[in-house]
């Protein structure tokens, strides 16, 4: 029989005095013996017990996982679903590519392409100091700059945006901790500052601001997609799982009528004459006579579409602040054409039939004065007083004599035959005080001034005063003429072509000003301006010219005319059937060159040239 | 029939896999495509660049070219109209 010990722990190990532990006792007594007996034969129910206990364990923890199954199972089912749907789930806006923009020989003019645009983290910067060095130089951006950005607080700054694929190469090759790219989408414009003044520019986050950017805005912009799709771990679209992709539509692309090689030549002739008369500004607007539409509209200063500052380094923007504007003084700039004019007034007064080209006007003299004594002072032409550019005798003069030598009292007293409401009329049908509706951001109407009690104004207006009008105005009065009495709205976006190829021309808008004998007529008038006048200098080799000189006072800050002018020339070619109309304007040349003849006439006749060459225009068989 | 189970069970396995892989390598094939169209786009741009008539009329010039300057006609009786022309500075 096994000896049974005393198992009460307390009789095993017994504290002795002073707290030290001692052996156990091991003597057993009868008693004992008898209890454990007694505890014997209970075992089974015990075990019995147990095992009902373990069981009830078990089965409880069976509910509970039941329980806990159906929560996550059946209640909880959905709300897990979504928040794994949720993980794996990715929404994405697909931006669509912005359309492009090609001149007339679909070379491009902008375009949209895949940059990256350079962050950090500054928490993450370990020697801000040396990055700042490492990746300025990279990125262009001043280091000094950079430093104070990356020495910031913030979690994300960017170091520079929409750089060259090339550039973020360079700079992830460092392997700098804290600095990261992600791409973006980028406006470039290929032929940078040649075009600037027709396509304009975006801002940073592709929205048009200028030019055709800006007028054309919610077509080259597109339509935004969106991407839903569940991803794995990796980013990888898992196959099967749930996938929604409507896909960005790309912009529509515009087909200009601008012919870029000559858009080039046209600026270089505008940069060279402002050079040569030390002027303040340039422009010139090349229009085919038929179609209305816009060949070249370039000007100087330049102006970087990419960079939106002029490209001439020399210029300081706290002096001139100009320097950081874009401006487009064809479109936008008004001024008083000064004798340019003149074919209004001269064709209106032939269409009315009071007069002929070879009508004659008596006694003509270089000076006139509309209210007496209105010449009593040199700078009174506001008043009544005018005078010929250059003093002559007083002399019989025919229509077409009047016209080639651009003379202002003559051409008055050929409006005074027509009267002021008939004048008012015809200036307003060839485009003058309107605006031409040409596809450009922000237009000007010009004004045509001709308030009630001004005795003088219809004389002034005859040889283009107290009106103000835009270049491209001007231009398109003379192509009227050029297309035989038909005046076309200009344009410069030929037709528009959507992501199917689908192509949709822009229709044209014409209305007949005068009759085609009245524009043939003048048509010989102005190519005699340029034969015998004043637009001598706009001859050009191998073809006949035609055109008109204009030099226009500028006004003063106190309301009266300086001796500051804007020279212009308009004009056409070839004489026996024109296809192009030129028109330059030269703004505040140095007095050297103050006149349209001397400043204008010069440029036009360099563009004309080159435009009739791009047009493969043959040369007039009877011309010097 | 526990044979055909067993068999339909793998060939079922085996479809689907297939069918995650084609999955994957369309995905990785329109990641291509996309990258193709954003270099075939910076080529384009590249090309555009090359063809700025401000890049090339500079470089034309150091090569001794020049833009068409005036023009003279010559007037070529051949037994027809015929018109040609010459640069001023032609010495023929």
């Amino acid at each position: 029989m096994r000896e049974i010990r005393n198992e009460d722990p307390t009789a095993r190990w017994s504290r002795a005095p002073g707290g030290n532990r001692s052996f156990p006792t091991t003597g057993v007594s009868a008693g004992d013996l008898a209890v454990a007996a007694g505890k014997a034969a209970t075992r089974p129910d015990r075990s019995r017990a147990r095992v009902s206990l373990i069981g009830l364990s078990l089965v409880i923890a069976l509910l509970g996982l039941a329980f806990r199954l159906f929560q996550v199972q059946v209640v909880q089912a959905a709300d897990l679903a979504g928040q794994g749907l949720d993980q794996r789930l990715v929404t994405r806006d697909l931006a669509p590519q912005r359309g492009k923009v090609y001149d007339r020989n679909g070379e491009l003019l902008a375009m949209t392409v895949e940059a990256q645009s350079i962050w950090a983290n500054p928490t993450q910067i370990e020697e801000p100091l040396w990055v700042a060095q490492q990746v300025g130089g990279l990125l262009g951006v001043d280091s000094q700059e950079l430093l104070t950005r990356l020495e910031s607080d913030r979690e994300f700054v960017y170091l520079k945006r929409q750089v060259e694929p090339g550039v973020a190469e360079q700079i992830a090759a460092l392997e700098v901790r804290g600095i990261y790219a992600h791409p973006e989408s980028t406006r470039i414009y290929p032929a940078g500052a040649v075009a600037s003044h027709v396509t304009g520019f975006v801002d940073i986050d592709g929205n048009g601001q200028e030019g055709l950017e800006y007028m054309y805005d919610e077509a080259l912009r597109g339509v935004p997609g969106k991407a839903v799709f569940e991803r794995d771990l990796e980013g990888r679209i898992i196959p099967q799982g749930i996938s929604d992709i409507v896909p960005a539509v790309p912009g529509t692309d515009l087909n200009t009528t601008i012919d870029l090689p000559l858009q080039y030549q046209a600026q270089q002739a505008c940069l060279s004459a402002v050079d040569r008369t030390d002027a303040e500004s340039c422009w010139v607007v090349v229009l085919d006579v038929e179609s209305g539409g816009v060949l070249a509209l370039a000007g100087a200063p330049v102006f970087d579409p990419q960079t939106r500052q002029t490209v001439d380094e020399d210029c300081d923007p706290a002096l001139d602040p100009t320097c950081h504007a874009f401006r487009n003084f064809i479109v936008r700039g008004v001024y008083e054409p000064g004798s340019t004019q003149k074919l209004i007034t001269v064709a209106a007064a032939i269409e009315e039939g009071e007069v002929k080209a070879g009508t004659v006007i008596p006694g003509v003299a270089d000076l006139l004065e509309l209210r007496p004594d209105a010449c009593r002072s040199a700078d009174d032409d506001l008043f009544g007083c005018y005078r010929d550019f250059e003093e002559h005798e007083t002399a019989n003069m025919s229509v077409a004599e009047i016209f080639t030598r651009s003379s202002n009292v003559g051409t008055i007293l050929v409006a005074e035959k027509l009267g002021q409401d008939r004048l008012i009329s015809y200036i307003e049908r060839f485009g003058l005080g309107a605006k031409t509706g040409v596809d450009y951001s922000v237009e000007a109407p010009g004004t045509l001034n001709f308030e009630a009690g001004c005795e003088t104004c219809w004389a002034s207006a005859a040889i283009g005063y107290s009106v103000a009008a835009t270049p491209l105005q001007m231009a398109a009065a003379y192509g009227a003429i050029g297309n035989d009495g038909i005046w076309t709205a200009p344009h410069i976006v030929a037709s528009t072509t959507d992501v199917d190829g689908n192509q949709e021309v822009a229709g044209l808008e014409t209305k007949r000003v005068v009759s085609p004998e009245t524009a043939v007529l003048m048509q010989d008038l102005l190519a005699n301006v340029v034969d015998e006048g004043t637009g001598q200098a706009a001859t050009v080799a191998g073809y006949q010219v035609g055109g008109k000189t204009g030099t226009a006072n500028k006004l003063g800050e106190d309301g009266r005319y300086t001796e500051v002018t804007r020279a212009s020339f308009v004009g056409m070619a070839p004489m026996n059937d024109p296809k192009v109309v030129v028109a330059v304007l030269i703004d505040a040349p140095s007095y050297q060159y103050r006149t349209g003849g001397a400043a204008a006439a010069p440029v036009f006749a360099q563009v004309m040239e080159q435009a009739l060459h791009r047009l493969g225009v043959p040369p007039d068989a009877d011309a010097g | 029939m526990v044979l055909i189970g067993v068999a339909a069970f793998l060939g079922l396995g085996f479809a689907r896999t297939s069918l995650d892989r084609s999955a994957f390598e369309l995905d990785r094939l329109n990641r291509s495509i996309t990258e193709q169209e954003a270099l075939n786009e910076q080529l384009r741009l590249e090309i555009a660049r090359m063809e700025n008539p401000a890049r090339i009329a500079p470089l034309a010039e150091e090569l001794g070219l020049m833009i068409p300057g005036d023009t003279r006609q010559l007037l070529v009786d051949l037994g027809g109209p015929a018109v040609a022309s010459v640069d001023e500075g032609d010495t023929q």
